[in-house]
């Protein structure tokens, strides 16, 4: 055992060594992590907690397996209830009904008991020993470690623009080295909105020649916009089609535009329709895919990166990936969280 | 409401610096309520910051330290109520450190949450880096302190593993926000790297320090592992040419 924890800290140290030699941007920090040196650490790393995780569960190794299996589907079953009593709350917040509201509620409030109830159970019957929590963690970044690894090995992440002209398809995805891979099923974005913060600035431009010439700032006064004697309600912007911006044209020559600069970005959001199927019968789903909130169809994810707006035509960047790892590496990190706060603040005389 | 601000700021301060003042002079009823009414004071200044904000008050750095003393006076009271340890003085004084470091830094009061940060990860996982931050901050003093009195190291120890969890907390829910706002749940991102490697440091400290043939190694690798603390909250954000995908964090 003492070996094994003289190996475990060297091998924590040199992973330490490697995280600040490349930690410094000059030396162009992802390049240095990404390194075989890292790659064979890691796999030490792994295979030192898993080791080390078993040593530490001797005698208990039965519990420790069922303590964690039992862990697994409680938080994989709660998440889901939880997720769904989400959804209800946002969808009684968007104007549904109450009950969706009192049912989503509910389902939070149900997601904490239940794992208050659980995990009491997990303390006092299961898992009893503080040992076993440690060596809980450590089994935990053990499957980060093989997630991580099979993300390394297969994950595929290809960046997408598609305009959100409700016409154009995504079939396929291409590939850093030319190879195109197709999804198995078609993917548009119907419609686009972005949301800004009340903190518009106005402009006043001067068109010389047919050409926008001179600006002035024009100040906002309530509901009224300012600029020396003049003045003009915020309501007469409007929007027009190929306009970028609400704007107002003003009489009289040379003409004059005043137009409204967006405000900081509030949210932004793509309405996407795709179409799969589902037990072999073709199947269309219509999804709304925010930052936080990425779209899941088969085995890919798409998330809301970014957006390009020019000349009255949007376009949206999205980021398709696949990653066969990923389950297994959110699993060892709500493992590590759960296993170290239970070890660490276990009471201290039960310290085996 | 600035004016609100800077009073609230001052006042917590100059309660927190009283509460350390009392910790020194051995007045431990005098400490202890002092810092009780620090933590008001902090809850009202979290308060105006909401206000002002319009929003949970995580955006800048300013917003970030003045939210210290609030999380310090209930890790006072549990250390003293469930660990034994009465430490009320060191953790006004690193709640007095940080009070003094937002005093210096200017009030961005419109704040702006930009698309990222809407997420029910933004507050659990901001606040859980807060209170490890300043509970790591609090090992530092102890481990200093330790040098003239030896039983503080292992107060220091405790500190460590009250803190751990939440610096594990903050570091892997960050994982799993990135994994629903970026699209992937690590990216090597500059700020990235310098948790990790806090996290790594504090962990070689967890694995020795039960054993005395590692007992030298305590005190340097607790200063090592809050020298990184220093460097992943503030060096990474205040350098001006670095590029991250945190830089929202300024």
């Amino acid at each position: 055992m003492r070996a094994l924890l003289k190996g475990g800290i060297m091998a924590l140290g040199a992973a330490c060594v490697l995280l600040l030699a490349g930690a410094f941007p000059l030396l162009g920090a992802p390049a240095v992590y990404r390194g075989g040196a890292m790659m064979l650490l890691g796999a030490l790393v792994v295979l030192l907690c898993l080791w080390g995780g078993w040593r530490l569960a001797r005698g208990y190794r039965a519990q420790l397996v069922a303590g964690l299996v039992f862990l697994f589907f409680t938080v994989t079953g709660l998440n889901m209830l939880f997720q769904y009593g989400a959804k209800a709350l946002e969808y009684a917040g968007i104007g549904g009904p109450m009950w969706a509201g009192a049912v989503g509620m509910g389902c939070i409030a149900l997601t904490g008991v239940v794992f208050m109830a659980v995990f009491g159970f997990l303390c006092c019957r299961v898992m009893n020993r503080r040992l076993l929590w440690l060596a809980g963690a450590h089994w935990a970044v053990g499957l980060l470690g093989i997630g991580a690894f099979a993300d390394a090995a297969y994950e595929i992440r290809v960046p997408v623009t598609l305009p959100a002209d409700a016409k154009t398809e995504l079939t396929e995805l291409i590939l850093d080295d030319g190879r195109q891979l197709p999804l198995g099923f078609r993917l548009r974005v119907d419609d686009f909105k972005v949301r800004y913060y009340d903190d518009a600035t106005y402009t006043l431009y001067h068109f010389e020649q047919g050409r926008p010439g001179s600006a002035q700032q024009v100040e906002r006064r309530g509901d009224m916009l300012h600029l020396g004697s003049e003045s003009w309600p915020v309501s007469a912007l409007k929007d027009a089609p190929g306009m970028p911006h609400p704007f107002l044209m003003l009489p009289g020559s040379p003409a004059r535009v005043l137009v409204q600069n967006p405000g900081t970005v509030k949210d932004y959001c793509a309405h996407l329709t795709i179409f799969t199927d589902h037990r072999g019968r073709p199947e269309t789903r219509k999804d709304e895919l925010r930052v936080n909130s990425p779209v899941a169809c088969k085995d890919w994810r798409f998330s809301l990166s970014s957006y390009r707006q020019e000349g009255g035509r949007t376009e949206v960047l999205l980021q398709a990936r696949r990653a066969p790892g990923r389950f297994a590496a959110l699993a060892g990190m709500v493992g590590i969280i759960i296993c170290t706060a239970v070890w660490c603040w276990w009471r201290k005389e039960e310290q085996a | 409401m600035t004016t609100l601000v800077y009073t609230l700021t001052i006042f917590t301060l100059l309660l927190c610096l009283g509460s350390v003042l009392a910790a020194v002079m051995k007045r431990e009823w005098e400490c202890r309520r002092a810092f009780d009414a620090a933590w008001a004071g902090a809850l009202l200044l979290f308060v105006a910051d909401w206000v002002l904000a319009q929003a949970p008050p995580f955006g800048n750095m300013r917003h970030v330290l003045a939210f210290f003393p609030l999380v310090m006076v209930p890790a006072a009271y549990y250390l003293r109520c469930f660990r034994g340890l009465e430490l009320t003085g060191w953790l006004a004084g690193a709640s007095a450190i940080a009070l003094i470091g937002t005093l210096c830094m200017p009030l961005q009061a419109g704040w702006r949450q930009m698309p990222a940060l809407q997420s029910p990860w933004f507050v659990p996982h901001v606040t859980a880096y807060v209170i490890s931050y300043g509970l790591m901050t609090v090992a530092a003093m102890l481990t200093l302190a330790s040098l003239r009195r030896e039983s503080l190291l292992d107060a220091a120890g405790d500190v460590v593993r009250l803190s751990l969890p939440f610096m594990t907390f903050g570091l892997w829910s960050g994982a799993l926000w990135a994994d629903a706002a970026w699209g992937g749940y690590w990216a090597w991102d500059i700020k990235e790297a310098w948790s990790l490697l806090t996290w790594c440091i504090y962990l070689i400290y967890l694995h020795v320090e039960r054993y005395p043939a590692f007992a030298g190694w305590r005190r340097p690798l607790l200063l090592l592992g809050f020298a990184a603390v220093v460097v992943t909250f503030l060096v990474v954000n205040l350098l001006p040419r670095i590029e991250s995908m945190h830089s929202y964090a300024q």
